[in-house]
């Protein structure tokens, strides 16, 4: 290391705010109540939030009679499953996947907001309804993100194909479809991976760190003979092989 | 009486000046070789060891103030706790306390207490007052009892190998000398750290002059030359070893060796005053020591580990891993849309 490096890295070192007890100190204080903070937001975030259950028809495709028992499907689905439920009517032909995604989003993000990094796990059902047919797609998000797999949501299709708007067949589709979702519906073990993710795995790293930096230097051994060698002479060296039959 | 080397032109106390590699006066700013100061002061002129002069609390008399100085058990330099001078005590560097080598100072105290904030890594996990100038403060220049031994051997041994998958019998018959092999021969120091920060150049070895011990603390031994000969065998069988397994290339498996006939012989043994800055630091009931080689600048030791601050580094690495992983898990499950 040359001179220049070298008084760097002494300045850097007398700096150091814990080679001074006042500064280590002060340094301690802001360190713990940022981490006191820190968790207190994590907590926060952690509890459950109120689950949201919201089912709209602004196309005034369902009819009075069968909108309780839409409403009833969506609520089981929600309680089973503590997630947020959302199942909306829109205008369009559902046929454009990306505008699928936006509308869905676009309408769980206005009813079920928890705030920042809270749990948003949930299935939103969006329904174009049509003279001639009903296009269904399924969105989930969170915790339940990919709980409903691609054969269940042919299923779903399926339920909804061919039926004319607005019938009560189409209500009945609805209210089948978020059943069907409730009974098939492979949903994440959240907690469990949340603890995983979130603790263990800190936990672990933490204590990885903290075993590399305290790692003490081991003392040398003694020095090699050579150091203080001063003459070596071989006197014999043979090698016997030995007869193996 | 304790005896301090003076100045020939102002009487002042001169120091040894790492740096100038001589005696150096502060108040004059003369330098000597400590061979042009042959004549001020003279070890073999020194009086008969006083009785019990090993023992703990020598009383002592500073030739600069007249003071009355306790002296630690051992100690061969001291400083004047009244006027501040060097002084040694003549009686401990004479007749069989005469060292015959000493190897001077080459790494001044700045050096040294840069080596030390490297090495404890500016005392990042050790408690604070581990590297606060109080502590930093008692790192300490200091002359150490070695005795150098002088060695002749001759290793004779058979063993059994394989050579290729091939069984044979191989007889090594090596004559080596091992020259100024250093043992530590004081009980007070850790033998092992000595050992750590082992070799010194033993090419710049000096004839030994109480000139180059002033300005440092410095101790005489407390274990004969004798008595260290068990730690030498100990060492030497360990370089017997070495020496065989060096004319063992990796072509040869199973190495057992069936006879060692190996003999030594002391040649000489000497003793000599070796250079060390030394740190001895106590935390939760335990000495910490950090050695530094006054003449190579190797370096050894061990440093405490302060609880406190381990535990805040687990706080902080978790809590950020923590909410970090939270973060990611929200950036790939929602919660941040």
């Amino acid at each position: 290391m040359d001179e220049r490096k070298e008084s760097i890295l002494q300045l850097i070192l007398q700096k150091l705010p814990w080679n001074d007890g006042k500064r280590a100190f002060r340094l301690s204080v802001i360190v713990l109540v940022a981490i006191v903070l820190i968790w207190t937001f994590l907590l926060y975030v952690s509890l459950p939030p109120r689950r949201t259950v919201v089912v709209k028809d602004p196309q005034f495709s369902f009819s009075p009679e069968s909108l309780p028992d839409i409403e009833s499907a969506a609520q089981r689905l929600s309680d089973e499953h503590d997630i947020h439920v959302v199942v909306i009517t829109l205008p369009g032909t559902g046929l454009d996947e990306s505008e699928n995604k936006s509308a869905a989003l676009k309408a769980y993000k206005e009813y079920c907001n928890p705030g920042f990094l809270r749990d948003r796990s949930g299935i939103c059902l969006l329904l174009f309804p049509h003279v001639g047919y009903v296009e269904a797609a399924v969105f989930t998000y969170g915790m339940a993100r990919g709980s409903v797999n691609f054969d269940l949501e042919k299923e779903v299709d399926h339920l909804f194909y061919q039926v004319h708007a607005p019938s009560p067949k189409f209500d009945k589709a609805s209210s089948s479809s978020l059943d069907l979702i409730n009974e098939k519906g492979h949903f994440h073990i959240g907690v469990l991976r949340l603890m995983i993710v979130c603790l263990l795995l800190p936990l672990l790293l933490a204590a990885y760190v903290c075993m590399r930096a305290i790692r003490r230097k081991k003392i040398k051994p003694s020095p090699e003979s050579y150091k203080y060698r001063v003459t070596r002479n071989y006197i014999s060296r043979t090698d016997t092989f030995l007869h193996t039959d | 009486m304790a005896d301090s080397i003076k100045c020939p032109n102002c009487s002042g106390n001169l120091i040894f000046d790492i740096g100038r590699q001589k005696l150096f006066c502060e108040y004059c700013l003369s330098a000597f070789v400590t061979e042009e100061l042959e004549d001020t002061i003279s070890i073999k002129e020194a009086d008969e060891e006083p009785e019990g002069i090993l023992e703990e609390g020598l009383k002592i008399t500073c030739n600069a103030c007249g003071a009355q100085l306790v002296t630690e058990k051992n100690s061969v330099v001291t400083y004047c706790s009244f006027c501040g001078s060097p002084a040694f005590i003549k009686e401990r560097l004479s007749e069989k306390f005469a060292p015959h080598y000493v190897i001077p100072f080459q790494i001044d105290r700045d050096e040294a207490v840069k080596k030390f904030l490297r090495w404890c890594n500016g005392g990042r996990w050790a408690p604070c007052e581990y590297t606060s100038e109080k502590t930093i403060s008692k790192i300490s220049g200091i002359y150490l009892p070695f005795w150098l031994f002088d060695i002749d051997c001759r290793i004779d041994i058979s063993a059994a190998a394989l050579k290729n998958g091939r069984p044979l019998d191989l007889v090594r018959k090596i004559e080596t000398k091992w020259r100024k092999l250093p043992f530590l021969g004081s009980k007070s120091f850790n033998e092992d750290l000595m050992k750590a920060i082992e070799p010194y150049k033993l090419e710049s070895i000096s004839v030994f002059h109480p000139g180059y011990l002033h300005g440092f603390m410095a101790e005489c031994y407390d274990t004969e030359g004798e008595a260290v000969k068990e730690r030498a065998a100990a060492r030497v069988k360990e370089y017997i070893d070495e020496e065989f397994r060096v004319t063992v290339s990796t072509s040869y498996t199973d190495v057992k060796k069936t006879a060692d006939r190996s003999e030594w012989k002391y040649e000489k043994v000497r003793y000599a005053m070796f250079p060390v800055w030394l740190l001895r630091y106590e935390y939760g009931g335990k000495v910490y020591e950090f050695a530094i080689n006054g003449q190579t600048g190797a370096v050894s030791g061990s440093y405490p580990i302060s609880l406190p601050k381990v535990i805040l580094l687990f706080v902080t690495v978790f809590t950020a891993c923590a909410a970090l992983a939270r973060l990611i898990l929200a950036l790939f499950l929602g919660g941040l849309f």
